[in-house]
């Protein structure tokens, strides 16, 4: 297997990218072959050049080589992805580029959210899927508490920051923005799970509907009795039950139970 | 002839000095190109110089960063020049605050020091660059419950969000990020906003047949405030409260028609 | 200002780059595409070997034509190889497979960026998956990792997160409790769908059962005590009896305490 893909290796020349002598395109960049030790500044000189983008850096804390696998026969990088590529090598050494007052900023991944710009749910799907951004997600019907406690595993390590704003029932998002747009996924998910609904569940005739009510309450389990309200229907035979969309087929079965 | 020579001399100097003012060089804007390393204080000098203005950074110019454009060059000048400079000084915890008719880097920890207290009306004609201190007014939200949204926001050294007594809090950041954070004040203000909705009681039902029915189910919902009671013309119920209890009890209502 | 010439920009510029600096276009194209029909590459096994993995990326990135960005001090390490035969061909994505496994036995997984793909610490995957509906999860290759949201519709999901816990990765397998009733899990793809029937099955239906005891208010304050934490619920009903809410097998142990009691 070694001698294979050492006789492989031959036939590819190491940090070679192949040419576009061959054929010119101004739109995309073609890359080929291993290009390892590559100083992440020359990243940062090629996002420059070719997104026509300005960086500031402390040059002493930016450091640091990656390297590049591609094929021999080359694979093609649009010109204008040079800048997602250059988060992608930044990511590696928990750094990011921020837009700073008109200037890229490369700061360390940990203070990201102290620079991302903050935009609503509807303003992100026009957002660059490279860039930092917080998303203000108001819920409708979760609570914020309990979806930042769930999705806090998925924020990007060093940088990625779920948090709730108490009192507005909001999680404010901070991560890339191609991250953020899945996270949005689950925080979506989520509310709808949590959407209430209110209805009318008959009871047996000549019920005591407060007892009843009381009883149905005691039956439901944890996860649906912190979202959950049973009172009695004024003037009627009935609950009236406000929960999530399972608990309205649990009710009638408790009901049955206690006749 | 000493005399004459003195008289001459003066009679030049005086001419040289009319003629330096006059042809007073233009300071065009600051072009970037290529790949350089910048040291701070050369940075500020042609900052104060574009500007006509100062900036002591004693402490922090020998400070290097590096500043990599693409090679057919970006102009800078006026505030564009001002926003470099206290980016420059931010990668080294420094911001720049007004120092008398000039400017000077102080460390961003003391930056609430320094800067200048301003409105919330101010914030819009406040150059983005500019260091602020803000106090907000806050309407139906508890400013512990919006300092605590807006604490991770702020720069980590020099940014600072506090209560100020018990319906405002202050911001010192930098103004572009006193904008951003605005964002997030207003939804939490708008979220919280209350409004009096009215609703028909359903037939069948009498006003406090409704109230009360409310006012049971949802006792022990929490966070989940609202005030109910019957309307002046005696035959609706008035609810206040934020739109998604509004929407809340709407659906109640439906339920109690059927 | 001392302005310096950027060398190795123009070195890189001049040897790496085919194309040349036109005019900056801000509308972004669609991510890289491979080159290559991913069903075409080809892995020929050797009856036994050791390989470094850093090869091993190579020749993976060679057949299955797309690019990979790592960190080369934290991504190494020897593959240790054997096959049943000499020459035994690995297509597609018996290959991708074949590459994942050995990346996991680092401790690494494999996962999509913006412009192409990078190799991320297994523990981290959770932070790198897309997350797939169900629908979407039958369809996605097995060797990628994902993330799905499950609603449960009777279990209660913290009881049901502690029995899954133990069934997912070590490294980079989440299974995390959602709100209001809903958990999240992150695995590998081929495992997640081995891992959602048992979610489906363990997410069953309770029984309601009722229970003639001599003290039926007392009965149910110590069956709460008793069975605190555990998916049961209990109440009294207009007759006096008791009337437990849980699932058959508990509703066995239920009996037995209300038995005890008596």
């Amino acid at each position: 297997m070694r001698k294979f893909i050492a006789a492989l290796l031959l036939l590819v020349p190491a940090t070679m990218f192949s040419g576009a002598q061959e054929k010119p395109d101004d739109e995309a960049l073609k890359i080929a072959g291993v290009m390892d030790g590559i100083p992440v500044v020359d990243m940062i000189h090629l996002a420059a050049e070719y997104e026509k983008l300005s960086f500031l850096f402390n040059s002493k804390t930016v450091t640091g080589e990656f390297t590049l696998v591609a094929p021999r026969d080359g694979i093609t990088v649009p010109r204008d992805r040079m800048f997602a590529t250059l988060q992608d090598v930044l990511a590696q050494y928990r750094f990011c580029a921020v837009n700073h007052g008109g200037t890229w900023v490369i700061v360390p991944m940990v203070e990201v959210c102290t620079y991302a710009p903050i935009v609503t749910e509807a303003e992100l799907s026009a957002l660059d899927e490279s860039a930092w951004v917080t998303v203000m997600a108001p819920l409708e019907n979760a609570d914020a508490n309990a979806v930042t406690g769930a999705l806090r595993n998925l924020t990007s390590r060093q940088g990625g920051v779920i948090q709730p704003v108490q009192g507005a029932n909001t999680v404010l998002i901070c991560d890339r923005c191609d991250r953020v747009r899945e996270i949005m996924k689950l925080v979506r998910q989520a509310d709808e799970s949590a959407r209430l609904s209110t209805r009318r569940h008959a009871l047996p005739a000549g019920a005591d509907a407060d007892k009843y009510a009381q009883s149905v309450f005691e039956l439901m389990p944890t996860q649906f009795s912190r979202s959950c309200m049973v009172t009695a229907a004024p003037g009627g035979n009935a609950l009236l039950v406000t929960g999530v969309e399972a608990i309205h087929s649990e009710i009638p079965l408790a009901i049955e139970a206690l006749k | 002839m000493r005399r004459l020579i003195a008289i001459v001399m003066l009679v030049c100097t005086a001419v040289a000095l009319s003629a330096a003012q006059e042809a007073k060089p233009e300071v065009k804007p600051m072009k970037l190109s290529g790949s350089a390393t910048v040291k701070i204080s050369e940075l500020a000098a042609h900052v104060a110089k574009a500007n006509e203005t100062t900036i002591d950074v004693q402490k922090v110019g020998q400070a290097e960063l590096a500043h990599i454009a693409p090679s057919t060059a970006v102009a800078a000048e006026g505030d564009a020049l001002f926003m470099l400079l206290q980016n420059a000084l931010a990668q080294h915890r420094y911001v720049l605050v007004p120092n008398g008719d000039g400017w000077a880097a102080v460390t961003a920890a003391e930056a609430h020091k320094h800067v200048p207290v301003i409105t919330r009306a101010e914030v819009a004609t406040s150059a983005d660059w500019k260091w602020v201190r803000v106090k907000i007014e806050l309407e139906n939200v508890d400013a512990n419950a919006a300092a605590g949204a807006l604490r991770n926001l702020v720069a980590r050294q020099g940014g600072a969000v506090a209560p100020s007594g018990r319906s405002a809090i202050e911001i010192c950041e930098r103004t572009d990020r006193v904008r951003e954070l605005l964002k997030v004040v207003d939804q939490l203000t708008g979220r919280q906003k209350s409004e009096i909705t009215v609703y028909p009681v359903p037939a069948g039902l009498t006003d406090q047949d409704v109230m009360h029915a409310i006012q049971a189910h949802f006792a022990r919902r929490p966070g989940f405030y609202f005030r109910v009671e019957v309307s002046p013309n005696g035959s609706d119920i008035d609810v206040t409260g934020p739109a998604h209890v509004q929407a809340e009890i709407a659906r109640f209502i439906e339920a109690l028609k059927e | 200002m001392k302005t310096i010439a950027c060398t190795l920009f123009a070195a890189l510029a001049l040897l790496l780059l085919g194309a040349t600096a036109g005019a900056s276009q801000r509308v972004k194209s669609p991510s890289v595409e491979p080159l290559q029909d991913a069903d075409e590459a080809v892995l020929t096994l050797p009856k036994e070997d050791t390989v470094p993995l850093s090869d091993l990326i190579q020749l993976y990135v060679e057949r299955r034509g797309i690019a990979i960005i790592f960190n080369p001090r934290s991504v190494r390490g020897d593959v240790k190889l054997k096959a049943e035969e000499q020459g035994k061909e690995l297509r597609g994505t018996e290959f991708d497979m074949f590459v994942s496994n050995a990346l996991e036995q680092f401790r690494f997984v494999l996962v999509r960026t913006i412009t192409c793909w990078t190799i991320v610490p297994s523990v981290e995957a959770a932070t790198a998956t897309s997350v797939l509906t169900e629908g979407e999860l039958a369809t996605a290759d097995g060797w990628s990792w994902a993330c799905v949201h499950v609603a449960l519709e009777q279990a209660e999901v913290n009881a049901l997160t502690g029995q899954l816990r133990d069934k997912v990765s070590t490294y980079g397998g989440l299974v995390q409790p959602s709100h209001p009733n809903t958990l999240i899990l992150v695995e590998r793809v081929d495992r997640l769908k081995l891992l959602l029937p048992e979610v489906r099955a363990l997410d069953k239906a309770p029984a309601y059962e009722r229970y003639q005891t001599r003290d039926a208010a007392a009965a149910v304050k110590a069956l709460r005590e008793q069975f605190k934490g555990k998916p049961a619920t209990f109440t009294v009903d207009p007759a006096g009896h008791v009337v437990a809410r849980a699932d058959t097998e508990l509703q066995g142990k239920i009996a037995d305490a209300i038995a005890a009691l008596d």
